[in-house]
């Protein structure tokens, strides 16, 4: 594969750190021009939408480019055996062909499309089911090419005690990079026992792992060798849904969106920074070029905001990776930390400024514990 | 030995570890078995330590102290393994070392029993797999209790009768009151013998049911002992009586009376089910506790709702059964078994005194 379209890099190399935003086709159209070439990408969380892949190319040479086939929600359905990648219907002449011709076809298609990497797209593997992990290892590893990726969403409970070593057994077979994403109705890293058990994957893997549709677990991971993250610049896009559970519902009462505050290394809702946090003091201001010196609790749920947030939450989240990734490979877990005991720090001061309680959250915490 | 003029006719003679494995077996100490028999402790000591033969008059006071034939404690043990044996054994961390050595003599004893009365007959041969889980862990513990079930032919869904399925396999089960009920079921899988388990007859239905998926974990898996064997045998025990492919549904809603109607369905405990759900992620770590936390608050962490029927072991009293068809009486049957009557009937839930 070539991002750059000069000359041929393997895929490893071409993603070798990079911090890929990943974002819906209309948010990446409006986010693409703030990513930096030389550690970006963009990944259209839709294949259906992703038609501006050679405009993007076209303009931006450099960044990194992808597509996430994703189903629509209510044909989402975990991965089995027999059936362990998401092949989009593709139908007319496509309906008639075998599987791995299909995947071979839709491998293509991404590629033809504007893609710099191949997603295979891989079905959500539920707990405890090895099968369908092996059997996405294995469709992936059928297909004999040295420009794709393999997306493993997995369900969290993977990260748990002995779910691990099984983990790290199964995926040491793969032959391609693996995108790997962790899957729960909530933010994955805040059920006890994940970030330790992400750690133990990365550490065993970590050169061929893409962390996919995640936030500051990729950042911890990037830390400890991952290849590369994917982060998405809204929250269902930040990690994976188990089969029937479509990650944290859009709440129609407060359409406002999660707002990254770098300071803290967290996100938060805008409603709630407005209405809670700086319902009595002076907000905080941001001077990303998203946000132009304005408060981070000024964005409601008009289409206009939703989008100002996602740019700036890319923005946010790639100052940081840039940060991370500036310092030399073996002084990057000490900047992580550093900024780490910032946010700890923040959080304190935050607490006395507002005058209300402001907890560590607990991945951050244990990332810290153990940096 | 008695010399009778110029010939010499050789005693039995009881073997020492028999001796001791049978001592044991009774939770008695070598003084108390000295007392019960009007010996020595020393010639007792002497006797299991292999310097002074047993045999003769001594020998049947000690037999019958024990509340063993002759026959049992004059076995070679080598020749039975008992010197090698290594067991496996589903208890409480509070039951103290004297009961565990005492229920594992019971184990080897009803091994060597189960076996001569066995012999000879018409039984399956042992079919059930060893496999140790890989290296790499890829085929963990859930993939071999997938392996077994097939073995078993067991259909999707919950397991009707476990312990038949095990017996199907070639595993002895026994089922003794081991006079305590500080453990479930202790296990042991000699090289050139039958798998044998012993159950506690005094363990709940649901509860012996976990502990005899437990156990065949351990006979599956596990030679020798190695660390981590407990949580791989739970994660077989749990793969094997609520496989994930078909149970993960069945945690929508939970609530306690769900509970109930799933520990019917699947003849397990409600905590094992809890567990369960949390596991496979289709209940939170807070409802995990929440539910816990009712359960305690109902009483039900001691006991549960929902009786959950005991399985009992059928291999041996089938056994008996054909044997009695061909016209032994009991008292042959027992001595074939090298036990005595009661102790025979005791091994085939005939009766629900304390077996002799």
């Amino acid at each position: 594969m070539s991002a750059s379209g000069q000359s041929k890099v393997s895929v490893r190399q071409a993603l070798r750190d990079r911090c890929l935003t990943v974002a819906s086709p209309d948010d990446a159209a409006a986010v693409v021009r703030y990513l930096d070439p030389r550690y970006g990408g963009v990944v259209f969380s839709s294949s259906s939408g992703f038609s501006q892949g050679h405009a993007v190319k076209r303009m931006f040479p450099g960044l990194v480019i992808a597509a996430d086939h994703r189903e629509r929600d209510k044909e989402e359905r975990p991965a089995t055996p027999a059936e362990p990648i998401a092949l989009p219907n593709l139908g007319g002449l496509f309906a008639a062909i075998a599987p791995e011709d299909a995947l071979d076809q839709f491998i293509k298609s991404q590629l033809h499309a504007g893609a710099h990497v191949g997603v295979i797209p891989g079905r959500v593997i539920c707990a405890e089911d090895s099968e369908s992990l092996t059997a996405v290892v294995e469709s992936a590893n059928a297909v004999d090419r040295d420009d794709v990726i393999v997306r493993i969403p997995v369900s969290h409970v993977w990260f748990l005690g002995q779910n691990v070593r099984q983990l790290n057994g199964i995926l040491g077979r793969s032959r391609h990079p693996v995108a790997l994403s962790p899957a729960d109705k909530r933010d994955p890293m805040e059920n006890k026992g994940v970030p330790e058990g992400l750690r133990r994957v990365i550490d065993k893997h970590g050169d061929k792992i893409i962390m996919w549709k995640t936030d500051l677990a990729g950042i911890d991971a990037l830390t400890r060798g991952a290849l590369a993250i994917a982060v998405g610049v809204v929250a269902s896009l930040r990690h994976s849904s188990p089969p029937g559970g479509f990650g944290q519902k859009i709440n129609e009462r407060d359409p406002t969106p999660q707002v990254f505050l770098p300071k803290l290394l967290r996100y938060m809702r805008a409603s709630y920074l407005h209405d809670e946090v700086f319902a009595s003091t002076q907000p905080w201001t941001c001077d990303c070029r998203a946000c132009c010196g304005k408060s981070v609790d000024r964005f409601t749920g008009s289409a206009e905001h939703l989008r100002e947030a996602a740019i700036h939450n890319a923005l946010a989240i790639t100052g940081l990776h840039q940060r991370i990734i500036g310092a030399p490979v073996g002084a990057r877990a000490a900047e992580w930390r550093e900024t780490l005991e910032s946010a700890l720090v923040a959080h304190q001061e935050l607490a006395l400024y507002v005058e209300r309680k402001m907890p560590f959250p607990g991945p951050l915490q244990y990332w810290l514990d153990h940096a | 030995m008695v010399a009778s003029g110029a010939e010499v006719i050789l005693l039995p003679a009881a073997d020492p570890v028999m001796l001791t494995t049978a001592r044991q077996s009774r939770g008695l100490t070598q003084s108390g078995l000295a007392r019960l028999c009007g010996l020595s402790q020393a010639f007792i000591s002497k006797a299991e330590a292999g310097l002074g033969g047993l045999d003769g008059e001594r020998l049947e006071r000690v037999a019958e102290a024990l509340g063993y034939p002759v026959s049992l404690l004059t076995l070679h043990s080598e020749e039975h393994s008992f010197v090698s044996a290594c067991s496996f054994h589903r208890k409480r961390s509070s039951l103290p070392v004297a009961k565990v050595r005492q229920v594992h003599a019971r184990l080897d004893i009803a091994r060597v029993q189960a076996e001569e009365l066995l012999r000879d007959l018409p039984v399956a041969g042992v079919r059930l797999p060893r496999i140790p889980p890989g290296d790499d862990g890829v085929m963990g513990p859930r993939e071999i209790a997938r392996a077994v079930r097939a073995a078993f032919g067991l259909p999707p869904g919950p397991v009707a009768d476990l312990t038949a399925a095990a017996e199907g396999a070639g595993v002895v089960v026994v089922s003794l009151d081991l006079g305590h009920t500080q453990g479930d079921a202790v296990s042991q899988w000699l090289s050139g013998h039958r798998p044998v388990m012993l159950h506690y007859r005094s363990a709940p239905g649901d509860r012996l049911r976990f502990s005899t998926a437990h156990e065949l974990a351990h006979l599956v898996m596990h030679i020798l002992p190695v660390d981590g064997q407990e949580e791989e045998a739970d994660l077989f025990a749990s793969e094997l009586l609520m496989p994930a492919a078909q149970i993960r549904g069945e945690f929508s809603r939970l609530d306690m009376p769900a509970l109930a109607k799933l520990k019917a369905r699947w003849g397990v405990s409600m905590a094992a089910l809890i567990r369960r759900g949390r596991d496979l992620g289709e209940i939170s770590d807070y409802r995990y506790r929440e539910l816990n936390i009712e359960l305690s608050k109902a009483g039900w962490r001691t006991r549960e709702p929902v009786e959950v029927p005991t399985e009992r072991p059928r291999l041996l009293a089938d056994a008996v059964a054909f044997l009695r068809s061909k016209g032994l009486t009991d008292t042959s049957i027992a001595s074939r078994g090298r036990t005595d009557i009661a102790g025979l009937r005791a091994m085939i839930g005939e009766q629900g005194e304390p077996e002799g």
